[in-house]
């Protein structure tokens, strides 16, 4: 019995392997954000337009203060300016220093304003990795369950079958039963277990397409290539088609 | 125990807020214990603890650089005044200038027209009197020629003579006081118009200086305030104040 369940391994196997990808991608999806924020404004915290503007800054700082003094007649060359001069050039000189101020700020917002943009790009991404890994892993995991109730079933029937045949009873036929000979006796199998069949040494006759006899061969017209599905991983774990199971 | 706002700090942290606040806006009622907090806990404790080292900061901030806005304003209206005022004071001194020109040009012109009068009535008197002295021999010796010399005829012609010459020479002399009265009033109304204009010249300078002083103190000390408020968010930092530098502009774009 443990052997006909086994023959589902890898399918548990697939149904797992998604199943942690598709958590680890939900994860990262949620945590990226921030995280490509806080590392973005570090690489910002670090970049020249930062200290472009600090100059800046600090040069209109200063020309704040410092304006006034240039009206002054000793600095005019003792001309003696009206308050409306005075104000337009204590303005001018302000407004002077300003402008760089500005200009940098503009980059430095050029910059910063590009960390929201990127982060949702890029979340956006990763949330839809995350739900395709979600559904690969669901579509995994309905596969697996439903191969697993069939399996279920089948030995149920076939416990009834064995019963009705001790007790005289008349044969049991079902397409359940020829799913469950199907896993117990697997096209080329040797038993219980899923063993692929050796490949095949000679050409077929029906030319491209053609099938072994226990169909895990396909001729592709110069040479047999396995029928069985690679699972995640590509390590050899290789499984039979789903179409194995169900041949008449 | 039961101080839940102090998860997540430091023991000495801690210990110093608690010993200068006595845990204010830290208790979270319980036991201790080390129970789990729930997640309204956790964000209401961690929202209290940054509104905690906003006020920190914010006092200790304000307790090194203290702004008073009226001894800003005082500074500033001392600043602004020591900058306006050379052109205020050449301005009340060209203004002052023009009232004493005047002044002393009205005083020199009344003396003038004044000497003039006073000289053209001594040589109207006196030419007066020659013409008498004239007239009174040309009389006497017609009266002479006729051996009338010591009639009466003669003494009363004489005597017409003289009086005729005298109501001139007070004809004269009125009118010369008339306009010596009215050089002296033009005279009189000058200086008072001048020293009125002086006082008023000067009010309207001063009241214009105050105004300017006033006016520019003001918005020196905007600006002061507005520079102490950004010197106020770098020291507090994040994210008390994100982006502080990127407000620069609008904050003084529109106060220089």
């Amino acid at each position: 019995m443990q052997d006909n369940f086994s023959s589902l391994d890898p399918y548990l196997q697939d149904y797992t392997a998604k199943s942690q990808k598709a958590a680890g991608a939900a994860s990262y999806a949620t945590t990226l954000p921030d995280l490509l924020t806080k590392t973005l404004n570090e690489k910002l915290s670090t970049s020249p337009v930062i200290g472009e503007r600090s100059t800046a800054a600090s040069n209109f700082l200063r020309e704040l203060g410092a304006a006034p003094a240039s009206v002054l007649p000793q600095n005019m060359g003792g001309v003696v300016l009206n308050p409306n001069e005075q104000a337009a050039i204590i303005s001018g000189r302000r407004a002077t220093a300003l402008t760089p101020l500005m200009t940098a700020n503009q980059r430095y917002d050029l910059l910063s304003g590009q960390i929201p943009d990127i982060v949702g790009a890029a979340g956006r991404s990763a949330q839809a990795q995350a739900t395709l890994a979600q559904g690969e892993a669901g579509i995994a995991g309905e596969t697996y369950k439903t191969l697993l109730d069939r399996m279920i079933q089948e030995e149920q029937f076939s416990l009834e079958r064995q019963k009705l045949a001790q007790s005289g009873g008349g044969g049991f036929d079902n397409s359940f039963s020829k799913l469950l000979d199907a896993i117990l006796n697997p096209p080329g199998g040797g038993g219980g277990g899923q063993t692929r069949e050796p490949e095949p040494n000679y050409s077929p006759v029906g030319g491209v397409g053609a099938t072994s006899p226990g169909k895990d061969w396909v001729f592709n017209g110069q040479k047999w290539e396995s029928a069985w599905e690679p699972i995640d991983g590509g390590d050899g774990n290789d499984r039979p088609p789903l179409s194995s199971f169900l041949q008449p | 125990m039961g101080y839940g706002g102090y998860a997540g700090w430091g023991d000495r942290e801690a210990d110093a807020d608690f010993n200068a606040t006595s845990g204010q806006g830290k208790y979270t009622g319980g036991g201790g214990g080390g129970g789990l907090q729930s997640a309204d806990q956790i964000i209401s404790n961690s929202y209290q603890k940054m509104l905690d080292d906003y006020g920190t900061k914010s006092k200790e901030f304000d307790t090194t650089n203290p702004f008073a806005f009226d001894e800003v304003l005082a500074t500033k209206r001392t600043e602004v005044g020591a900058r306006l005022d050379p052109y205020y004071t050449q301005t009340l001194n060209d203004f002052l200038r023009g009232i004493t020109t005047r002044r002393t040009r009205g005083a020199q012109d009344e003396q003038t027209v004044l000497a003039e009068i006073s000289a053209d009535a001594q040589n109207y008197l006196g030419r007066n009197k020659e013409l008498l002295d004239q007239a009174i021999d040309s009389s006497n010796q017609g009266f002479s020629n006729a051996n009338l010399f010591f009639s009466g005829a003669r003494m009363r012609k004489e005597g017409l003579l003289a009086k005729e010459a005298g109501q001139k020479g007070e004809d004269y002399m009125t009118a010369a006081g008339r306009r010596t009265e009215e050089v002296g009033l033009t005279g009189s109304r000058l200086r008072e118009d001048l020293t009125s204009q002086e006082a008023l010249g000067r009010r309207d300078i001063e009241r214009e200086k105050v105004a300017r002083v006033e006016t520019e103190g003001l918005k020196e000390t905007n600006l002061a305030q507005l520079r102490r408020d950004l010197e106020k968010s770098q020291y507090l930092g994040s994210p008390f104040s994100s982006g502080s530098l990127s407000n620069i502009s609008s904050y003084f774009s529109n106060a220089i």
